[in-house]
């Protein structure tokens, strides 16, 4: 139908606005869809159709995916949280009402993208769950009980494998406790309500603890062999024991694989690239680009067309550097990953018992050079800088001008950053050079800088305030207005027959 | 089989732990999405719904 080509669009447009990664996409639409239709329709009957329009207009799944079924187990989804919903209100009358609804919008969100991704999900889960097991009696953290290790370590486990964001982490914290609601006999949901403040109060402990940063560090570093090893069971699902348990086999599969991931990284690096630099555009240089000329204009009286045309193809370019700068692993990580993979699936266990102990704080062996070193970044972060504007200065920029080059040189330089650190997916170990370090020495002041705008900034991305607020609700009301006018034209045609 | 290469083979077989085991079973376990009236394409409901 032809109003669907805008329903895509919007979509398209919107995820542009906001950076997230590519699993988590629909997720977050579910949730967008259903915290804008529970405020008009706070019931939610109906509203499992709704959902799969909506779902359907984005193209996020194709026409032909969903049948009467999933209507139904979409609407009993939302009908169950709903109730639990009014129940956690009625027993909790002192509860955070806010809080409660949007947890609760998000929980939908996730029961819903995995009924609907079932497969994958169930696949994902074991994956996680080897990695988990295979894994979590090498973490020592010195006075934490083992229980509260394995909660630690299995919400890393999920951030680090499955990259999951806190809405998916906490729902899976919810299901290993309660288990998902479309299972859950209504009569039960009382229950659940009751209990329901001891799992937010576990949740709190657990997300704040000081101890996941560096355990989500440390599963990050054990990903290649276990990415690899999943790769090799999906790709041979009737005769994967044959081949994980025969060494030749599995040496030839991994170098397979790991080729094969190794050319995929290229593709997918540029496509990050692509990605991010489109969503810098959007949100900040539409925005500065409007700021900037007119207030150079009324500040300075004239236009300097250098640093505007400098500042507008700088990002991109910059961008491209970083990201075009990547060697691929070499062979020797290959065969690294070979050997790990058979450390990890082997009977003795002995090497997965070794400890690892997860400490705070980094300790220097000599702590006396702390000072030196410390006044030595402080020299470096002034240099680079101070460099920065002289240079900026011989091509007659404003102080305007060069805040605006500053900004996009630290944002774009972190997003590169964060781009590269994913080509290291498959990389066991990286090697320590010393012109690397020299250089990552000097460009660290601005990758802080970066870090902490990037993080400010998308606290107050105005382009996601106006898409949710007011193009949203008006534009899909739009839509579905003209869906029910075709259907209503058509049905009145049939009868002519 | 050149009975060398069997010995070779048996020698080079790895005994999996349990966990390697165990996401075996996990894997073949793994069911489709339920889909109630399989193949049947979604018709959304003649009734003029509009919630907005």
């Amino acid at each position: 139908m032809f109003h669907r080509p805008f329903g895509f669009i919007y979509e398209k447009l919107r995820n542009a606005v906001e950076f997230n990664d590519e699993h988590l996409i629909r997720r977050l639409a579910i949730s967008r869809i259903l915290r804008r239709r529970l405020q008009i329709n706070p019931e939610g009957k109906g509203e499992g159709e709704n959902v799969i329009r909506e779902l359907l207009w984005g193209k996020y799944l194709p026409q032909q995916f969903f049948t009467q079924q999933d209507v139904l187990n979409i609407q009993t989804i939302i009908t169950k949280y709903v109730v639990l919903k009014r129940e956690i209100y009625r027993i909790h009358v002192k509860t955070n009402r806010v809080m409660i609804h949007s947890l609760i919008v998000e929980m939908m969100s996730c029961e819903i993208e995995e009924m609907i991704n079932w497969e994958n999900t169930q696949r994902r889960s074991a994956y996680l769950y080897f990695f988990f097991q295979t894994l979590k009696d090498k973490i020592l953290i010195k006075n934490t009980s083992d229980e509260m290790r394995d909660k630690l370590f299995y919400i890393a486990s999920e951030r680090a494998y499955l990259k999951n964001d806190d809405a998916f982490i906490k729902y899976h914290l919810f299901i290993l406790i309660f288990d998902r609601l479309i299972n859950v006999d209504e009569n039960k949901l009382p229950i659940i309500a009751e209990q329901f403040g001891m799992y937010t109060q576990t949740l709190a402990e657990i997300l704040k603890n000081r101890h996941i940063d560096l355990l989500v560090k440390f599963a990050k570093k054990q990903l290649p062999p276990f990415k690899i090893l999943a790769t090799i069971l999906d790709k041979n699902l009737g005769h994967a024991e044959g081949i994980i348990t025969n060494e030749g086999e599995l040496r030839k599969s991994v170098e397979e694989t790991c080729d094969e991931k190794y050319n995929e990284t290229g593709t997918r690096l540029r496509n990050a690239a692509i990605r991010s630099i489109t969503y810098i555009f959007l949100t900040k240089m539409i925005f500065v680009m409007i700021l900037e000329f007119p207030l150079t204009r009324l500040i300075y009286g004239t236009i300097e067309v250098i640093p505007l045309i400098v500042n507008t193809l700088f990002p991109p370019l910059l961008m491209g550097i970083i990201v075009f700068f990547i060697n691929p692993p070499s062979n020797d990580n290959t065969r690294k990953i070979y050997v790990r993979i058979i450390d990890i699936l082997n009977k003795d266990i002995s090497f997965e018992t070794e400890k690892v102990e997860i400490k705070q704080r980094f300790q220097m062996k000599k702590p006396s050079l702390l000072f030196t070193f410390s006044v030595l970044y402080l020299i470096t972060f002034t240099v680079v800088f101070g460099s920065i504007f002289l240079f900026l200065d011989l091509l007659d920029y404003t102080i305007l001008s060069k805040a605006v080059f500053l900004f996009f040189l630290c944002v774009v330089a972190f997003f590169g950053y964060r781009i590269r650190q994913t080509a290291k997916e498959y990389v066991v170990e990286s090697k320590n050079n010393v012109i690397i370090n020299l250089f990552a020495f000097l460009f660290l002041p601005i990758l802080y800088v970066g870090k902490f705008l990037s993080s400010q900034i998308s606290r107050i991305n105005i382009f996601i305030i106006i898409f949710d607020s007011l193009i949203e609700a008006p534009f899909k009301f739009f839509i579905e207005v003209i869906e029910e006018w075709t259907r209503f034209i058509k049905a009145r045609k049939d009868e002519l027959i | 089989m050149d009975p060398s290469n069997e010995i070779l083979g048996r020698l080079a077989t790895i005994e999996l732990s349990k966990n390697a085991h165990a996401l075996l079973e996990m894997i073949k376990e793994i069911k489709p999405r339920q889909q109630g009236l399989i193949g049947e394409e979604y018709n959304v409901s003649q009734t003029v719904w509009i919630h907005i």
